[in-house]
């Protein structure tokens, strides 16, 4: 297995190299570092700032300079205030995981519970309901959805609280807060429930045709068949095969949960990944753009392999070479 | 049987939900006690110590060195800029409009300006004894002569217009200051004043600005001083013990940065921020017209904000001044204003080129004659020999009277403003096609280039400086010479213009300014230019839990006077 992996990861170095070209080829020739500096600012402050960034070089020679720094673990400096890159990705990745960590977490318990559920209790008037809610759900965008639910909890904050918020949509702790507590879980909810309720809808239903397709194998009708309870073997033998097609699903989505939370980090202002890459795109930071994509390659590697160690313990015949 | 009626409950438990939740989505009943009009002010309240206040900020800067390029941001000047560093001038109402006047908390009265030499005025400023840091370190005249310096000889400087005319800054003593100007120039009164302030000597000499004042500084000259800045999250500002002034009320003052507008009302609503200062967007004005429930708002025109139809003067057939014309008589302006900010109280269009406080200095009717007269536009443009083609579209010479406007896009105002001209111009025979760019793209390239016809933007003034040579001088019109570094992009050449642009640039006397200005905007209407169309008003909305004479101040922001501010308890 550790070969496979070795082989996983050299695999991905020339993809690296070939999309961190691209991108940072895309980024400088589309969008002007400088152009902020360029109403109501005088001529030199501009020229000055070009000259300062290297922006008047040739693209592959600052790409060059980049990747000989990257491969030294330095990510370069902001263009606007000269702050090391790392600086601001490391509290947007640090964001970004916690909502996604626990989007990934309450999505799959509730996903797969529905799934199951539906699944064992198939065309019944709850199949058909929670099939409905599903579909409901697929449809909802978030940017839509996120609003509409921050509204309904200043309303619920009228009806139960007087008026004074029960569950805030500003950041994920109030000022001068932290820790995990209950001010960060009412910072979480409208977040992660604007996250979540997509990926709820669609994990579901992966995992409702899953243990369809489990339910009718001839191991459970012989696991009935001697005897064994249904409980044990929905839970023991149907859920744990029923889960592989999910696990893959799952892997593959937390890598695009990177670049799909623009909207929900916009919404709850929550300053993580998806806003960091909107606004370094916006202004021509490519040394950001370029850390970003780094780390996304490398979460979409990384979650692959996990899905592919995954396959193999949950299903014993499958192995890895 | 007994599950299936389970489940029938259930069923509808979850349809009562649902429509709980529909309900709370449908009618807004919130009671609308919004002021429509421009009520600023809760001014004589007897407002209590304490409390937080907690502002929605839609914006925060790059970073806090004020002076570096980075820094040059409205929101990071209101949060931080305004309440922390000592400045010598303020802006203050006057009248109908806005005067800029010494800061009696940092200057013990009005410079004295000594012009005996005319081509060398000499400014002295005094500086009041009190003044002191936060580290209780008095202010001196060495801060005045340190700020100066750092910004003429320093790198990466955001513009020191204004400070390069500057030849010398002497300390006879500490607390007097003497400025020599190496000619007369007219925005002094912006020097050391709104935007950089003064900068504290003892703690940033021989030190990278940009490094000890990036990421905030834990000094103050001003009634507050930053606790702490948590970028992309939130600034607490706390009150500066030192402040010799009047102190602070609150305890403390939290900016949260939120960046969505929608969201931000919502906040607002969710009673998570107490005061937001929204940029006029749409939907902005949807939601006041709405109503906010338990908020109080002014709306003011009186801002340093311009927008206008920008026309590319050198851009064929825009170089004819009939043509410019023309198209000024084509547009209904008080149509546009009345659709965009009508709910706001503002329905009047901008006569003049320059922000409204400015006005003082401008002649504020020079262009209330362009109002739509379709009659105007046909005879423009025949005595021009064009003639109307079997489009009804106006055509010469094979050409037809066809433009493109740019503007920002993603920007749902200026995308209503472009259908409305587009609809307008259509009927007088010119055929508008409408192109939206990325700020950078516009403002970077296009514009100096002089790639584009006509355009919509706004100019907006940070200080009260008269004078538009910048952006209307020949010389400054931008050119493959000289890299499109000039600022004049929409290639204004008015020959006896600019003589008295560059007048008003080097004049003093404010009654000469006043003159020059209103000859300046009169000579521009008569060229047809550009044409001005509204002055984007500025909406700050509180909660009645904010008490204190809150009042938006179109130089110092919103935030200005947040020491006189409180919270009911």
């Amino acid at each position: 297995m550790l070969i496979y992996i070795l082989r996983r990861v050299l695999y991905s170095i020339p993809l690296l190299l070939i999309a961190t070209f691209g991108v940072f080829l895309m980024v400088s020739e589309t969008f002007d570092a400088s152009a902020y500096l360029a109403q109501n600012r005088s001529p030199e402050t501009r020229a000055a700032f070009i000259e300062k960034n290297n922006l008047d070089e040739p693209v592959v020679n600052r790409y060059g300079d980049w990747l000989v720094d990257a491969v030294q673990g330095n990510f370069g400096e902001t263009y606007r205030s000269s702050e090391p890159v790392m600086d601001e990705v490391r509290p947007a990745f640090w964001n970004t995981i916690q909502i996604v960590g626990w989007g990934i977490l309450i999505s799959a318990f509730v996903a797969v519970s529905i799934g199951v559920y539906s699944a064992v209790r198939q065309y019944s008037i709850s199949d058909y309901l929670l099939t409905g809610l599903a579909f409901v759900g697929i449809a909802l965008p978030p940017f839509w959805f996120g609003l509409i639910a921050y509204h309904f909890a200043t309303e619920l904050a009228g009806w139960v609280n007087g008026g004074e918020p029960v569950l805030y949509g500003l950041g994920l702790h109030s000022a001068g807060k932290d820790g995990l507590n209950l001010d960060y879980a009412r910072h979480l909810v409208l977040p992660v429930m604007t996250l979540t309720v997509q990926i709820i809808a669609s994990w579901s239903r992966f995992q409702r045709s899953s243990m369809l397709d489990v339910l009718s194998s001839d191991y459970i009708r012989t696991a009935r068949a001697k005897g064994v309870s249904r409980p044990k073997v929905i839970l023991k033998h149907g859920l744990r095969n029923g889960l592989i097609p999910l696990v893959t699903i799952i892997a593959l989505d937390v890598g695009a949960l990177f670049g799909g939370l623009v909207v929900t980090e916009v919404v709850f202002s929550i300053p993580g990944m998806g806003r960091l890459f909107v606004d370094a795109l916006n202004n021509g930071e490519a040394n950001i753009v370029l850390a970003w994509l780094l780390i996304a390659a490398f979460g979409i590697i990384l979650f692959n392999l996990l899905a592919d160690i995954a396959y193999s313990i949950l299903d014993p015949r499958i192995r890895l070479s | 049987m007994r599950s299936e009626r389970a489940l029938y409950l259930r069923l509808f438990a979850l349809i009562c939900a649902l429509a709980l939740v529909l309900a709370a989505c449908g009618g807004d009943d919130d009671d609308d006690d919004t002021a429509g009009g421009t009520d600023d002010t809760t001014a004589d309240e007897d407002v209590p110590a304490g409390g937080e206040l907690v502002v929605g900020a839609e914006q925060e800067p790059d970073c806090t060195a004020w002076i570096k390029s980075c820094g040059g941001s409205s929101w990071g000047y209101w949060m931080m800029g305004v309440t922390t560093m000592p400045r010598a001038f303020d802006t203050i109402p006057d009248g109908d409009g806005w005067a800029v006047v010494a800061n009696t908390d940092l200057l013990t009265g009005e410079p004295e300006v000594d012009d005996t030499n005319p081509d060398k005025p000499v400014h002295t400023y005094s500086i009041n004894p009190d003044a002191v840091w936060s580290d209780s370190t008095p202010i001196t005249c060495d801060d005045f002569a340190f700020t100066w310096d750092a910004i003429v000889n320093g790198e990466d400087i955001y513009d020191p217009t204004g400070y390069t005319e500057i030849e010398t800054v002497d300390c006879p003593d500490a607390n007097t200051v003497v400025v020599t100007f190496a000619r007369p120039y007219s925005g002094w009164k912006a020097l050391f004043g709104s935007g950089f302030g003064v900068h504290p000597k003892h703690i940033l000499e021989g030190q990278d600005i940009a490094e000890a004042m990036g990421n905030g500084y834990d000094w103050s000259g001003g009634p507050w001083i930053i606790e702490s800045w948590n970028k992309g999250v939130e600034v607490i500002l706390v009150p500066n013990d030192a402040f010799w002034g009047t102190k602070p009320k609150l305890e403390r003052v939290i900016f949260k940065v939120q960046a969505d507008t929608a969201a931000e009302f919502q906040a607002f609503q969710n009673r998570e921020v107490s005061m937001i200062y929204p940029q006029p967007q749409l939907d902005v004005v949807d939601q006041i017209e709405g109503g906010l429930e338990g908020a109080q708002s002014s709306f003011s025109d009186s801002t340093g904000n311009l927008e206008a139809v920008w026309m590319n003067n050198a851009a064929p057939p825009l170089d004819d001044v009939d043509v410019r014309k023309a198209i000024a008589y084509a547009i209904d302006r008080d149509a546009i204003v009345a659709q965009l900010f009508g709910a706001l109280g503002v329905d009047a269009p901008m006569q003049t080129l320059n922000p409204p406080i400015l006005s003082e200095f401008a002649d504020t009717e020079a262009w209330s004659d362009y109002v739509l007269d379709l009659d105007m536009v046909d005879e423009l443009m025949t005595g021009a020999g064009w003639a109307k083609n079997g489009s009804d579209i106006w055509e010469k010479d094979g050409e037809t009277a066809s433009f493109t406007l740019k503007s920002t896009a993603g920007n749902a105002r200026r995308e209503l403003t472009g259908q409305i001209l587009q609809e307008q111009l259509a009927n007088a025979g010119f055929e508008l096609t409408l192109d939206y760019q990325e700020a950078g793209a516009l403002f970077g390239e296009q514009l100096p280039q002089g790639d584009f016809q006509l355009a919509v933007y706004a100019q907006v003034l940070t200080a009260i400086t008269v004078g538009q040579c910048n952006l209307m001088c020949t010389k400054n019109i931008p050119t493959a010479e000289n890299e499109f570094s000039g600022q004049n992009w929409t290639r204004t050449s008015v020959a006896e213009m600019d003589p008295l642009l560059e007048e008003l640039e080097t004049t003093l006397d404010e009654t000469r300014q006043a003159e020059l200005g209103k000859q300046i905007d009169q000579m521009q209407a008569e060229a047809q230019v550009s044409l001005p169309l509204d002055p984007l008003p500025n909406i700050l909305i509180w909660s009645d839990d904010v008490l204190g004479p809150v009042s938006d101040n179109p130089v110092l922001g919103p935030f200005h006077n947040l020491n006189l501010l409180g919270v009911a308890s």
